[in-house]
């Protein structure tokens, strides 16, 4: 076979040519780190890379997701433990307050206390995340409790996306967590505090005085006379109120019987009510209280309600009147117990069957102690239900932590696929590179030598 | 017999090696020379003086000036030419698609897409903040103009190829009458019975040229005119040309190739050229670029419709029903799809693009503003299959497209390497045949000068023996 010389020298040049292609693209490897440096390298890897690169970019944003979730949640943990500890200390002082000991300026400066809780907790519900707030539900960007606990936001649930396809609640709707609402059994934790300031205040939800009586006619006097004014032993007797003596009442009345109420400081003061019969079903009475009570005597009693009251045969209330009773002036302060008062009821009397052996007067009134013992349990109530979201939190921070760790594992793992379709081994890299020069300086050596043979070279 | 048929036959074999060094030098000379193929001088004895007994030579003759040409191989290469300037149009066109799409990380339409639902994601978190909003206007901006940016380097690119076209014509176009006018001299030179060695050899170089640029097939005729065919239409018929031209196809706005008429009328010839470079550059241009552009605009369209989608079910920080976020119109004329410049006219819907409050992130107007569930809606499209792209994602679709380009290199690289190999094989074996080895030559040199100096020698004897004769006269 001919060689010719034109061949020759294209063989020498594609042989160094080639060398020099392997040798640069080592290089490029070598220096880039990868092994695909641009399209036509090697497609199909490129392609992959791009789907890699993808699946990459959305774990980052999902772990961003969740990053960025973490702290609304766990700032929402410190709220509730900061709500727990709120009805926590209102408890307390609903315990402590809760007999006959702690009564008056104690009661009234707990009131002052929960009535600061109440505003911690609103504050605490109102609290909020770079200007977003925690319970408002979808409607976060304003205070989602006015200032009588009353809820304005809504019970939107705000998600973040975790996965592909999951995602993760990161708020808790103020209603729901404050309010009870949708929660079995819920309790709301603003109407709870403001009870129980109103019980300390004296100031509850029942109110007035609920008189029952069982009475027997045929054991009373028909007839007698209510005392007259006893004539004045105290310094003012207040216009239109009898001042006696118990005798005078007792020489007069038919029976009595004492009730026991509470003033807006939470002082006890006794009521007797004396009652006559006025022949027949027909009765009257009178409501006195000490007189000391209201700046006179302690050895006087001041009359400071009336009534009638009519049955009928079978010992059924069918008419009454009643005036109020006022305690107006008491001496040891401004304090007042106006019963009835407000809307919770009135004086109300209800008869019953007379009965034969003795008269008495049931009564259901406000008790000293009465009022704590369900506000105690309603405090546990909010407590159990706002450790219940608390639960939740930490659940979802638990799962939003696992799903972190998960997405930072297959992260690793897609980083790791793609280093290796992308990527170059660097040993083998620059080993490749060692070897490569080497085959290319051989390849000039070799191409140096076969050029320099020449039959010239031996013609002299 | 005589002294002089003695000198006379010195004379034929000094004029026969002067002949043999001179085409040695000639073969030396163009050992460079492209297209060259070697020449060797053909000695014969001279037809001998027969006497009665017996006969004596007459010496050396030339018959002529040989190129060392295999008809075979050299029809070999300009397949292999043909093939191989396909292959390589066409592996440069495929790559210059491949290099519209950028490959490095965070650059081009696939992180585009990624920044773009991310950011929904992004707002997902914070529905009423005005810095993510305008974050996100931001991401929906650089999608945008990756999009327009992407499609218009796709034209470019298919403008380019047209270029390129136009340009392949014109030098195809001298090429042909070249030919013509070398058919013409090597009648003419070749008239007396001898060989247009170095003509031929430019001819045959010509046509490798050709080949590049389409598929030819030659015939020589009996005077050594050759035609030249390309599927079956005439390019080169002895000493006439066809002559290119090309004409703006106002349609498509490319061009289209055409034959000039003698009376200035022309003829759409373009389907012919199926092969070599002009056939490669035809193909990238009208359908390999044609079909990403396409992939490229459903894309854009299905972008812009299942996110305005979406975005209407939303509603905006202002409570009221969002409106489109992109805007693709107008909507083009039938009978082209809907789809179609989608990829060009995207962009921001005109509306929202002034105002980011906008962004309808809410899913319902009394959520406003922590509503966040059409944003979540809107970031979980990017994970969404969609009927229209083939039920696949927008992300997988765009890898899609880059995963049919990169096939298509990929298949086009292996066959440009595989022509390239047949080119250099065609090539070293006319090399074997045509090509000058400088060794043989030289030691041709030396045979034919010692073979000169012998014919001088047998002068001098010549010589010697007349001056021995005229001393017997003298």
């Amino acid at each position: 076979m001919r060689v010719s010389y034109q061949s020759l020298f294209q063989q020498v040049n594609d042989g160094v040519q080639r060398s020099l292609i392997r040798l640069s693209d080592a290089q490029r490897a070598a220096a880039t780190g990868k092994r695909l440096n641009e399209f036509a390298d090697d497609p199909f890897a490129m392609t992959q890379v791009f789907g890699l690169r993808s699946a990459i970019s959305s774990l980052r944003q999902y772990d961003r997701n969740i990053a960025n979730g973490l702290p609304v949640l766990e700032i929402t943990d410190t709220v509730f433990g900061q709500v727990t500890d709120v009805l926590g200390r209102a408890r307390e002082l609903a315990v402590a307050m809760a007999n006959d000991t702690n009564a008056g300026a104690n009661r009234l400066s707990a009131a002052g206390e929960v009535a600061q809780l109440f505003q911690q907790a609103l504050s605490l519900a109102n609290s909020q995340v770079e200007g977003q707030r925690l319970f408002g539900g979808f409607q976060n960007g304003a205070d989602p409790f006015d200032a009588s606990g009353a809820y304005l936001g809504d019970s939107g649930d705000i998600a973040i996306q975790t996965t592909e396809t999951s995602t993760l609640s990161l708020n808790f709707p103020g209603n729901e967590v404050f309010q009870g609402v949708g929660v079995l059994d819920g309790v709301g934790i603003f109407d709870v505090l403001r009870d129980l300031e109103s019980v300390l205040r004296g100031n509850t939800g029942e109110r007035g005085l609920s008189l029952k009586l069982n009475l027997d006619s045929a054991a009373a006097t028909p007839g007698a006379a209510f005392p007259t004014d006893g004539g004045p032993t105290d310094n003012n007797p207040a216009v239109g109120v009898i001042d006696a003596t118990l005798a005078n009442f007792q020489a007069a009345s038919n029976y009595s019987t004492n009730v026991k109420v509470f003033d807006s400081l939470g002082d006890a003061h006794t009521l007797t009510f004396f009652f006559r019969n006025d022949g027949g079903n027909a009765w009257s009475y009178q409501v006195a209280t000490n007189a000391a009570d209201l700046g006179g005597s302690a050895a006087d009693l001041r009359q400071v309600g009336t009534g009638s009251l009519n049955f009928d045969g079978a010992g059924a209330l069918t008419s009454s009147t009643a005036n109020p009773i006022s305690l107006t002036g008491l001496v040891n302060n401004a304090a007042t117990v106006t019963i009835p008062s407000g809307t919770g009821g009135s004086l109300t009397f209800s008869g019953t069957t007379q009965l034969a052996a003795s008269s008495k007067l049931l009564t259901r009134s406000q008790t000293n102690t009465d009022g704590f013992a369900p506000q105690i349990a309603r405090f546990d109530a909010t407590m159990a239900q706002i450790n219940s979201f608390r639960t939740e939190v930490g659940a979802r921070l638990n799962t939003a932590e696992a799903i972190q760790e998960r997405l930072a594992r297959i992260e690793l793992q897609t980083v790791s696929r793609r280093a290796e379709i992308e990527e170059i081994d660097i040993v083998e890299a620059f080993s490749d590179l060692a070897r490569l020069e080497q085959a290319f300086t051989a390849a000039l050596q070799v191409s140096a030598r076969l050029t320099q043979l020449s039959l010239l070279n031996f013609l002299q | 017999m005589s002294i002089q048929a003695l000198l006379n036959i010195a004379g034929q074999a000094l004029a026969a090696q002067q002949q043999a060094l001179r085409t040695t030098g000639h073969n030396l000379s163009n050992a460079d020379t492209a297209g060259f193929s070697r020449q060797r001088v053909e000695f014969g004895s001279a037809p001998p003086d027969v006497g009665a007994d017996f006969s004596l030579g007459r010496g050396v003759q030339t018959s002529g000036v040989r190129r060392a040409v295999d008809r075979f191989l050299e029809d070999r290469l300009l397949g292999a030419h043909g093939e191989a300037g396909f292959s390589q149009a066409e592996n440069r066109a495929l790559n210059r698609i491949a290099d519209v799409f950028p490959i490095e990380e965070g650059s081009g339409l696939s992180a585009a897409l990624d920044a773009f639902f991310g950011a929904f994601s992004d707002l997902a978190q914070n529905p009423a903040s005005q810095s993510e909003r305008v974050a996100l206007m931001g991401r929906a901006t650089v999608l945008v103009q990756t999009f327009q940016d992407t499609r218009a380097r796709l034209t470019a690119t298919q403008s380019g190829l047209d270029k390129d076209l136009k340009s392949a014509v014109q030098i195809l176009n001298g090429l042909l009458p070249r030919v013509a006018e070398l058919n013409v001299q090597i009648v003419a030179d070749e008239v007396g019975g001898g060989q247009a060695n170095d003509l031929r050899d430019q001819r045959q170089k010509l046509l490798q040229d050709i080949a590049d640029f389409a598929d030819i097939t030659t015939r020589e005729g009996a005077d050594g005119q050759v035609s030249v065919e390309m599927n079956g239409l005439l390019l080169v018929s002895n000493d006439r040309a066809i002559t290119l031209t090309t004409t703006l196809d106002p349609a498509s706005n490319q061009h289209k190739i055409a034959s000039l008429g003698p009376g200035g009328n022309t003829t759409d010839i373009t389907s012919f050229f199926d092969r070599g470079e002009i056939g490669a550059t035809i193909q990238a241009r009208d359908v390999s670029v044609p079909a990403v552009i396409d992939q490229l605009d459903q894309l854009a369209f299905a972008v812009a419709n299942e996110v305005n989608t979406q975005h209407t079910l939303g509603f905006d920080l202002n409570g009221t029903a969002g409106g489109n976020f992109f805007d693709v119109a107008p909507a083009p004329l039938a009978p082209l799809p809907a789809y179609d410049s989608a990829a060009a006219k995207i962009k921001i819907d005109l509306t929202l693009a002034g105002d980011s409050r906008l962004i309808a992130a809410a899913q319902e107007a009394t959520g406003v503003p922590g509503d966040n569930r059409n944003a979540l809606a809107m970031a979980g499209l990017y994970n969404t299959e969609f009927v229209s792209l083939g039920n696949l994602t927008f992300q997988s679709s765009f890898i899609n497209i880059l995963a049919d380009i990169g096939e298509k290199v990929q298949t086009s690289e292996s066959r440009l390497a595989f022509h390239q190999d047949l080119l250099t094989q065609a090539e070293s074996r006319r090399e074997v045949v045509s090509g000058v080895n400088m060794d043989e030559e030289l030691s041709n040199l030396i045979k034919f000068q010692r073979a000169f100096e012998a014919a001088a020698r047998l002068v001098q004897t010549g010589d010697e023996m007349y001056q021995s004769v005229l001393a017997m006269v003298g």
